[in-house]
């Protein structure tokens, strides 16, 4: 069985990892972040990297859309972007492959973010890049392939308002997206990639691991051959009800089991636990 | 010469007593007044939609009105207003909102003043963008009648008090005929507020009682009280921690000594309020940051307290609350209130009766209708689910009446549609406020209401309600 933990929307926040890390004394074989790890322009990847290596063997990662991660990749550490990886362990081949950034019209403040594209112009060249990466993997005949992005793909785990990091106006987003008098002014949308799910449509993808909208988050939807997880977010902002996410998948030949945990307290009683973490 | 009659009642249609009498008075008004302003605010029942298309039908009969727009909140109540002048009036031509039938919006303008259209209906929604586009003008219509014109027309505020809606600003200011009808329960204050938007010169108000209309009769019964002992423990933990928070903001603003804030406390997240509050009393930025935290705080308590009693597992089961051992535990067994639910429907059923549920939130709604559909194993045709996330709400509404047994609906479907193929109303969650659960009940013509509540918190509001219903 390969053990893999998922996590993403870290933006920068190095108490989550340590309180993460502490919490595991084993190693994951891999772990997935979909992107999310810094917080614009403070790029924090090495630390948060060094610490994750303690819990897991391999770090597989794609950039997000706060995110210019420029590494070489290594044994440890890869970036999943035009690098597909085929896992060979324990009698079980994983092909993993990825995309990063996020389509402009998902977000609130393009100034918020440096890793965005426009659909319409770069769909070719988005398409030929994951087709190319899905072909690479492909011959090595896999048991499974997880595909990795930060973004969701189009109206799957990714309805809502575009995305802010600014958590008072997050608290105004459930607040508003729950009332139904209030929907009429608040206009969630789809925020997904189309040009992911035209790609997801047209190759067998066992695993979609994503983050990016966080209101989304924690859902685990299957459609058709493929399981679509909003892993978003680990980090405790901007949603503090949502935050503190991730997610633990088992993977052996027949079967993938997916389990969302928290990283809190869990004996807390429930007013220590609003006081300590809401 | 005698004139010929472009529209009126269909053969064998009569309007009560009282609405010829409103009728009369309202037309009488307009021909020997200055009033353009009609504000006419009558009981449920009413028939308040036949009373303004008749005027409609009069006014074009007299020649006063070429064109009118008809204005209504929900999508839902668009097709009422058409169904209706298309059962009860020869020659009258209401076409729908072209957002609706995705009719090209230009063309809609040409066919409008070219075609034997007599009015146009739509959604205040739809009213704002074509003004926003510049499709339409004040001079292109003569009428406008304004369905369930208290919620449209003015919102509240808490700076300016009452100020109009975002969707009819700058409607008060026209000059043409205005027909603006509610229910008689609506807010003196907030009418007289209206009034006043409106010019009180040029308005009159038609607000009465009359005696000719059949009393309805309801059954109000007792809660139905259901004992979880977690639930009225997270209930009464996260009441207690919303009331502490608040405290605390309030005391935190009466230290600081600034007033006028007190009942509306959320105005202070917005960015433009806490400069203004800066300025005026020189508050530090870690002052108001420390206070907005305060309020997020006690706002996600409230959805957490909510989503507690109103069953939403799904999105409990997405928070970090679902890892708290009590939660957890929750988590793991059916929700006691759903069940209830099953059993009160199994039992209206089994009397052949039509139910409608009333849910507050969406996902509510869709979880009750997944959960009945699924455990009293029933057809499609048999239960409907209309909320603002579905489209089709009045085709949906339709086969309720013709062939559902069971009707899951939100607020999105509350004023002025009738069921009265109705024959039980349950209140799954509650309304939000009083004008809302009056609405709710009016909703159906007579039968029984049914309130669910959890033991503790919930129970006591639910009694309340339902005395106010009673009363």
């Amino acid at each position: 069985m390969i053990k893999i933990i998922a996590l993403s929307d870290i933006y920068g926040e190095i108490e989550i990892i340590n309180e993460l890390t502490e919490r595991f004394d084993k190693k994951f074989d891999v772990c997935i972040i979909p992107g999310g790890i810094n917080k614009p322009k403070k790029d924090k990847s090495k630390e948060i990297f060094e610490k994750l290596t303690k819990i897991s063997e391999k770090i597989l990662f794609v950039n997000g859309g706060t995110d210019k991660i420029e590494i070489e990749n290594t044994q440890e550490i890869s970036n999943l972007e035009n690098n597909p990886i085929i896992l060979n362990k324990r009698r079980l081949k994983i092909g993993f492959l990825g995309i990063g950034g996020v389509p402009d019209r998902s977000i609130k403040r393009k100034t918020e973010y440096q890793n965005i594209w426009n659909e319409t112009l770069l769909r070719n060249e988005l398409l030929r890049k994951m087709n190319v990466d899905y072909n690479k993997i492909k011959i090595e005949k896999p048991d499974f392939f997880f595909f990795i992005s930060h973004t969701p793909p189009y109206g799957i785990a990714d309805y809502s308002r575009k995305i802010t990091l600014n958590e008072l106006e997050s608290t105004q987003d459930i607040e508003e997206q729950d009332i139904e008098e209030k929907r009429k002014s608040t206009n969630p949308l789809h925020l997904g990639s189309k040009i992911i799910r035209e790609f997801l449509l047209k190759n067998k993808i066992h695993i979609h691991i994503f983050g990016h909208v966080h209101k989304e988050g924690g859902k685990l939807i299957r459609y058709k051959d493929t399981t679509f997880i909003n892993v978003a977010h680990i980090s405790t902002l901007p949603y503090k009800l949502t935050g503190r996410k991730f997610c633990i998948i088992h993977v052996d030949k027949k079967n993938i089991q997916v389990e969302f945990r928290n990283v809190v307290n869990p004996e807390l009683d429930l007013k220590n636990f609003l006081e300590v973490y809401l | 010469m005698k004139s010929t009659k472009l529209t009126g009642l269909k053969k064998g249609i009569k309007l009560y007593e009282h609405q010829k009498f409103y009728v009369k008075k309202i037309l009488k008004n307009i021909e020997t007044t200055n009033k353009i302003n009609y504000f006419v605010s009558l009981p449920q029942g009413a028939g308040k939609t036949l009373l303004s298309l008749t005027i409609l039908s009069k006014l074009i009969n007299k020649g006063r009105v070429k064109y009118a727009l008809i204005l209504t909140p929900r999508r839902v109540l668009v097709n009422q207003w058409i169904e209706e002048s298309n059962k009860f009036f020869y020659g009258l031509k209401i076409m729908k909102d072209p957002k609706l039938s995705k009719q090209n919006i230009g063309k809609t303008r040409t066919l409008l003043k070219h075609s034997q259209v007599h009015a146009i209906a739509m959604t205040i929604q739809s009213f704002k963008n074509y003004m926003k586009k510049g499709y339409f003008r004040e001079r292109d219509f003569d009428l406008v009648i304004i369905d369930e014109a208290s919620d449209s027309t003015l919102a509240k505020d808490f700076l300016e008090k009452y100020r109009m809606s975002y969707y009819l600003e700058g409607l008060e200011n026209w000059k043409n005929l205005k027909l603006l009808v509610f229910p008689k329960d609506v807010d003196e204050n907030k009418l007289e507020n209206m009034i006043k938007k409106f010019n009180e010169k040029f308005s009159k108000l038609i607000r009465e009682e009359p005696e000719s209309i059949d009393k309805l009769q309801y059954e109000i019964k007792e809660p139905i009280v259901i004992d979880d002992p977690l639930v009225n423990y997270f209930t009464e933990v996260l009441n207690n921690e919303y009331k502490t928070i608040r405290r605390k903001v309030l005391n935190l603003l009466k230290k600081l000594d600034i007033k006028g804030y007190q009942e509306n406390l959320e105005t202070l997240l917005r960015h433009k309020t806490m400069q203004k509050l800066r300025k005026i009393y020189g508050l530090d930025k870690e002052t108001t940051t420390f206070i907005q935290v305060l309020i997020t705080k006690y706002i996600l308590i409230k959805h957490l307290l909510k989503w507690f009693l109103y069953a939403n597992r799904e999105e409990l089961n997405r928070t970090l609350l679902a890892s708290q051992f009590q939660v957890k535990e929750w988590l793991t067994y059916n929700d006691k209130k759903l069940e209830k639910l099953k059993e009160i429907v199994e039992n209206l059923l089994n009397e052949r009766k039509k139910i409608y549920i009333y849910s507050e939130y969406i996902s509510t709604a869709e979880m009750i209708f997944s959960y009945l559909k699924e455990n009293l194993n029933l057809k499609d045709e048999e239960i409907e689910l209309i909320t603002g996330n579905v489209e089709d709400q009045y085709i949906r509404l339709d086969n309720f009446k013709k062939k559902g047994k069971i009707l899951i609906s939100t607020p999105v479907f509350d004023k002025g549609t009738d069921i009265p193929e109705v024959n039980s109303a349950i209140i799954f969650t509650l309304p939000r406020n009083i004008e809302r659960l009056h609405q709710i009940k009016g909703r159906i013509r007579g039968g029984e209401i049914i309130t669910l509540a959890y033991k503790g918190y919930e129970e006591e509001i639910i009694k309340q309600i339902v005395q106010l219903l009673r009363d």
